[in-house]
């Protein structure tokens, strides 16, 4: 969500400044070609249409006042301009520093880890579970607390028992749960065939 | 521009600050710690101890207002893994004693270890060597 905030919030930055850099060319370009008879506000207005965007505009304002769908539209539209803007407030302001785990946390300092590289160690220590041919990890840390949630996904074979496979998983697991106080869900799920058991 | 004041000031000293001279010895303590394969600067490349033109990878040292520093180090680990709660504390440790060696002792605060990431195997035959 703040990736895609912060992507739109460079991309539209780049139109912007594109459209500011064309605008002020045109305006060099019109001081230079014209003398001092065309190069005036009105003959600016002229240039970029503003006599019929005000007919368009004030067209639209007529049909908004007396409601109905291009009204309702209308709203939307603005309200999808302020949503657009949030985004962007949010995209520009929010903290780029991603959220660690923290494993640990003393007067000496803090023991902390990416998302992904718990997910690595997870993976691999569910892997080593018997029956478990495949995992699937997500890693969700505590806003302001030690540790953070594991949801593992434990694919298995048909011969594979779901209920052991779940016990299995979570005791493999417990170097890192029981250490660094992460809690752990295991969802068995049947594996696809082809799949190597453990 | 005009000449320097006579009372201007002591001048700037050279060589790197403390503060680059901190980043540097925790770097090289957890290259040295076994397991830790490289350092990261993570997602956003934000994990750097800039200094005079020069920068550190993967350290980052922060001003506290006691004078001290807050040092993060970014690591990657290889495998097998390495016990972490051991691993950080061998940083410190090594960190703790090199500044001591070097007058900074008093300038170090906490000391922040960050699991970047894991390398496999098959990244690590195709990397670098990480000092």
């Amino acid at each position: 969500m703040i990736l895609l905030a912060r992507i739109l919030a460079r991309l539209l930055t780049f139109l912007v400044l594109v459209a500011l850099a064309i605008a002020g060319a045109a305006v060099a370009i019109f001081s230079i070609g014209g003398g001092s008879r065309t190069f005036s506000l009105p003959g600016l207005a002229d240039l970029i249409g503003l006599p019929a965007l005000r007919d368009d505009v004030g067209d639209l304002l007529e049909a908004v006042e007396a409601g109905g769908g291009i009204a309702t539209v209308t709203a939307l539209g603005a309200l999808g301009a302020v949503l657009l803007g949030l985004l962007l407030l949010i995209g520009a302001f929010a903290p780029r520093r991603e959220r660690l785990v923290v494993l640990a946390q003393d007067e000496h300092g803090r023991l902390a880890a990416r998302g992904r590289a718990i997910a690595h160690v997870a993976a691999a220590l569910a892997q080593r579970t018997r029956g478990v041919t495949a995992t699937k990890v997500k890693v969700r840390p505590r806003r302001r607390a030690r540790g953070g949630k594991l949801r593992i996904k434990a694919s298995h074979p048909r011969t594979a028992d779901p209920a052991r496979v779940r016990t299995d998983t979570q005791s493999s697991l417990e170097p890192l749960t029981g250490a660094f106080g992460l809690s752990a869900r295991v969802e068995p799920e049947l594996g696809k065939a082809g799949k190597r058991v453990q | 521009m005009g000449a320097a004041r006579p009372d201007a000031g002591p001048a700037v000293a050279a060589g790197p600050s403390p503060r680059a001279r901190l980043a540097r010895l925790a770097r090289e303590a957890a290259l040295a710690a076994p397991g830790v394969v490289g350092l990261s600067a993570g997602p956003g490349g934000l994990l750097v101890a800039a200094d005079r033109g020069d920068a550190v990878t993967g350290v980052s040292a922060e001003a506290r207002g006691d004078g001290r520093f807050d040092i993060r180090v970014g690591v990657v680990v290889g495998e097998p893994l390495p016990p972490l709660q051991e691993l950080a504390d061998r940083i410190r440790a090594r960190l703790a004693e090199t500044a001591a060696a070097q007058g900074l002792g008093e300038l170090l605060g906490p000391v922040e270890i960050a699991i970047a990431d894991v390398a496999t195997p098959a990244a690590l035959a195709g990397a670098e060597p990480a000092a």
